[in-house]
Parts: C-alpha cells; structure tokens; sequence
C-alpha cells in the first residue's frame, strides 16, 4: 500500500513538472499513471482500514486512513470543499499536512486559509480573517506565501491592488511551487474575466518556467494561445484534454467553443484611427474644439482608462493636425489686422493657444491618470511631450522622496505594505518611462536609485526583510544597466549578490 | 477658455462691433445691479453659468483689447455644444464572472 502512495506521489509530481514545461502528452500519461496508483491505493487502503475495523482495531483502522489518504486528498479537499465553505482552519490544518506543501508545509497553509477567505460563498467572519492575519504576522519576514495570502485576502476589497500585488511575487527570491501555482492561477482566471488573452498568452510564453500552472491554469493558457494564435498553441484535442483534466469543467465548457483568433487589441485600433485620420482631409478648427469640450465633460462617463487613453490619443491628433493646418494661421493673421492688433499679434494667440489646449489635454491625462499619449513630432507635439513630461517627473521625485525619507526617518509600515509601497513608486516610475522614453529614464533614473538604494538598504539592515530588499536591489540594478549608469550597476551589483537564507534555502 | 468667455459672458455674437459690445455691456450692468434674474446668468456649450458685475466689466475689458479680443474670437466662433457619447467599452470576449465560476471569490 505504501509503496503505490510513494509510486503515486512520483507520478503525480512528474505530471506536475510535465505541466511546467508546457508537455500536454507527458502530461496527460502521468496523470492517468498519478490516477491509477492512487485508485490502487486507495483500494489497499479501504481493505486493510475494513479488516482492522472487523478485528476491533477501528482507531488504528481511522488513523491509517488519515496518515495515508489525507496528504494526497488535501489539495482536492481545499478546492472543493473547504474553500466554498470559508472553512479558514480547517483549510490551513489541510494546507500543512498536504502532498503538495512541500519542506516549508507553514506556506502553503497560511495561502490555502487566505484561499477560503476569499473564495467562500458567504463572506468570511471577522473573526476568520483576524486568525489569518495572526497566522501571518507569526510567519515573520516577508516571502512569496506572506505576499500571496496578503493579495488573496485584498483581491475580496480592490483587485486591481491584488493583482498587482500578485504579479509581483515572480520578483521574491524566495519561491514555494504550491504558492506560485496558486498565485498564477489567480491572475489567469483574472485574465480570462477581463477577457485579457493576449496578457495571459505572452506570459505563458515568456515566464513559463517561472510561473507553474494548475490545471485550471494550463486550460487557460491553451485557451489564450489558441485565441490569440500563438506558435506554440495546443491542438484542438490537447486543449480539450487539458479542460478534461482541469476543475470546473462545466463553467470553462464554453471557452472550447470559441477558439478562433481574438480581435486586434485596443492598442492596435488606436493606432489604426491615427492612420486612418492622417490619410483623410484635416478636421476643422470647429471640430478641434468641439473634441477638446467633449473630453473636458466626458470624463466622468469614461467606462475604461482604454476608451479614456483612446478618446485623448485622438484628441492631440486633431489639434496637431489643425494647429499645423495653414487655415488657422491664415485666419489669425487676416483678423488680426482687422482688429488693428500689434505686430506679432497672430503669432503669440497660436502659441497661447497651443499652450491653452496641451494643458487641457494634461488636464484629461493626469485626472483619468492616463498614459501619455504617442509623441508627435510636431511643435505642438513637443510642447505637449514636455508639458506631460514635466508635471510627471515633478510628481515622481517627489513620490520616491517622500519613500525615501520616510524610511529613513524611522517610521515603520508592516512588510507588505512597504512592499506595496515600492510597487506603487515604481509603477509611477514606469508610468513616466512610458510617457517620455529613455530620455527621461535617465533624468528618472538617480531620484529613483538614490530612493531604492536607501529604502533597500534600510530593509536588509535594520529590519532583515531579506527577500523584499534583494527585489528592490534586482530591480535597481536592472534600471541600472537599462540606463548604463556605471557607478550604480557596480553598487546595485554588488549589493543585489548578497547571500541570505529564505525559508525554502539559501540565496546568492 | 470657454465658460469665462468674453462674447458669452456678455451675450454677442463674435461679429459684434465695438459700440455693440459697450452697449450690451452697460445695459447687462444695469440688469444685473437691478437684479433681473434673466441676467444672472448666460448660457455657454458647457452649459449656464453665473453672471455678475465683476464679470461683464472683465469681459468688456477683454473685448477692448484686440490681442486679448482675437484669441477670446477663436473660441467663440468655433465652440459648440459637444454631444457626449461615453466611448464603448472594448469587447473583450472573457469569461464572464470567471473569478465566482472558477473558485476565486464571489
């Protein structure tokens, strides 16, 4: 009996490691192979557990069943069962005697309890959650499982903040394979909801061999690579296996119907207006200004950043077009010397106006907190590259500083939350890196360094946040070299190669 | 650019004359002193906005300045009230609710 849990457990990490790698074949014969031992295994289990009963022996007969067969069910148990009930404990107990939990059993516990937390039926009582963040608070330092179950139990409130959180945890030194597969899981069902399929497909692709797909996960990443015609796409029959042996087979029915190739992303269609409207005549001035009061009263019915980026792409279009137009110069000349007005006069109203229209146009991109739009090479282009750039910069140094002093003035947050900290400068980071190109990332650059470096520094020194230190280092020492900045890829390098001890070994 | 403007605080059409501009100027600061409730307020494509003294001698300011009158004519004549339709949101065939569906919250 023992001997097919043992053949049992080989073969379904072997269908695991098949599944990393993307193998349906391999791992469609593992799991079939995992499917069988355990039958088997089960079976030798209830005989042996039947006959100790018969002979009165029924505790032993109880505590075979529960050493044998809870490891190998736990996971299911979880999903299943415990999960949809918001059995908090009871998940966690589960979590830690699983199969699956690998050396560090704590971190699979402690995200298998965040799981029931977010995903019961019925909301999870105050008193559930408080027990979770006690659990969490034990665990100490900061690692993957720490910032997995902080996002499951945020994505209840804010799941843009869960999944920002989520995505982050490819960037912890410290990695739990259980963890990491929920983690992913998440963030592909999350995809599939918002029906973002190229995401998921080029992140299957890239960072396969970082993210270890579930099951469900698997299914999901077929389903994108199918839509969005990927290479390395699986057959028709390989994704209808992969669904065959992923949960919640009725609810993912429907994505097997519908595997043609999506449509051309939003971003694609915003440039495709661009080139459509630079092949026809120009707008009027009429419409140039109707456009500019119509984003002005439409912000508050934007329904998404897309149509908010799309409505403000095609806005700075048109006024380059018509400002660049011999129309508007013509007209301001001739009534500039109708009114009698000073020499010069046409010249500093285009200029005020071209002032009056990139602001208002800032204005719509800082209020919906837009990316910028493409630049355009134009003077009116340049002006508005500048005025976006300036405000954005502004608010970036200022942003890392006030990170920067406050962990250096001693004033302490809970690990997560410096954390989320860093992934919100840095985001505005990357905000500006997109808007202004790799100009400003070198003028970004040093604020953002000197920030990280002191921050990073503070963490690994003071308060042993190990992990969290050694992303931001990473990071640093990315931008670092992004930027060819020699003085700070020596440090960064140096100080990113430090070795320190997780929970599931030694790094560096 | 548009709701302080000059040719709209004062009621006129950007064609208006000097001598129509200060006409309709001194017969707004009569109404408004009086309290005349049609004068309270004037109408712009971002919709109605508030009249008072203050702003019918700015405007009329504005306008005797030709520099000052050229730009404020540029909007004025090119405004319109814009139709505001919210932009549809990009169709993303997803997987409707799939966080409830598939186990991760309700």
């Amino acid at each position: 009996m023992g001997l097919f849990f043992a053949l049992f457990q080989r073969a379904h990490q072997a269908a695991i490691d098949a599944r990393r790698r993307a193998s349906t074949a391999r791992y469609l014969g593992w799991s079939a192979l995992a499917a069988m031992t355990l039958v088997v295994a089960l079976l030798a289990l209830m005989v042996t557990a039947a006959r100790l009963w018969a002979l009165g022996l029924w505790t032993v007969a109880v505590g075979l069943i529960s050493v044998c067969a809870l490891p190998a069910l736990a996971p299911w148990l979880v999903r299943h069962v415990l999960v949809p009930r918001g059995q908090v404990k009871l998940a966690h107990l589960c979590g830690r005697v699983s199969s699956v939990a690998g050396t560090d059993s704590g971190a699979f516990a402690l995200v298998a309890a965040a799981w029931a937390v977010l995903g019961a039926r019925k909301p999870a009582k105050a008193s559930a959650v408080a027990w979770l963040n006690t659990r969490l608070a034990e665990r100490g330092r900061l690692g993957d499982a720490e910032v997995v179950a902080s996002a499951f139990v945020l994505a209840r409130s804010d799941v843009e903040a869960a999944r920002a959180l989520l995505a982050s945890v490819a960037e912890i030194a410290e990695v739990h394979p259980a963890v990491r597969e929920l983690a992913g899981e998440w963030l592909a069902v999350d995809a599939a909801e918002r029906g973002a399929w190229r995401e998921l497909a080029t992140r299957s692709d890239g960072e396969g061999a970082r993210w270890p797909a579930t099951p469900l996960r698997f299914l999901l990443e077929g389903v994108a690579a199918r839509r969005c015609g990927a290479a390395a796409a699986p057959s028709a029959l390989s994704l209808r296996a992969r669904w065959l042996l992923a949960p919640y087979r009725r609810a993912t029915w429907g994505l097997l119907a519908d595997i043609t190739p999506a449509p051309a992303s939003a971003n694609s269609s915003v440039a495709t207006t661009g080139e459509v409207a630079a092949e026809t005549s120009p707008p009027s001035l009429s419409d140039a200004v109707t456009a500019l009061l119509a984003a002005s009263v439409a912000v508050a019915v934007e329904t998404s950043d897309r149509t908010g980026a799309a409505r403000v792409h095609q806005l700075a279009l048109c006024w380059d077009r018509v400002l660049a137009a011999p129309e508007i110069h013509t007209w301001m000349s001739a009534r500039a010397q109708q009114l009698a007005a000073p020499l010069g006069s046409a010249d500093r109203a285009l200029a005020e106006v071209m002032e009056t229209v990139a602001g208002a146009i800032r204005a719509q991109v800082e209020r919906l907190r837009l990316p910028a739009p493409p630049p355009l090479a134009s003077r009116f282009g340049h002006l508005l590259t500048a005025k976006l750039r300036h405000g954005r910069l502004d608010e970036l140094e200022l942003g890392f500083g006030r990170w920067g002093d406050r962990v250096t003035s001693g004033s302490k947050l809970t690990p997560i939350d410096e954390w989320r900290e860093f992934l919100a400068v840095r985001q505005a980071y990357r905000d500006v890196v997109a808007s202004g190109g790799d100009d400003l990332r070198r003028l970004a650059f040093p604020r953002a360094f000197e920030a990280c470096n002191r921050v990073a520094v503070a963490l690994w020194n003071q308060r042993e946040e190990f992990a969290i230190a050694h992303a931001i280092l990473s990071w640093q020492l990315a931008e670092a070299r992004a930027v060819g900045d020699v003085a700070a890829i020596e440090l960064s390098a140096k100080n990113a190669a430090l070795p320190f001890a997780t929970r599931t070994g030694r790094v560096g | 650019v548009i709701a302080d403007n000059p040719f709209f605080v004062l009621g006129v059409s950007p064609d208006a004359s000097r001598q129509e501009i200060e006409r309709e100027a001194q017969k707004l600061l009569g109404m408004v002193e009086l309290g005349f409730a049609d004068a309270m307020s004037y109408s712009t494509p971002l919709g109605a906005m508030p009249r008072d003294a203050e702003s019918v001698r700015a405007a009329a300011a504005a306008l005797r300045d030709p520099y000052r009158r050229l730009i404020a004519e540029l909007w004025a004549r090119h405004a319109s009230a814009p139709e505001i339709r919210a932009m549809p949101a990009p169709t993303a065939a997803g997987l409707p609710q799939a966080r409830t569906k598939l186990g991760w919250g309700r």
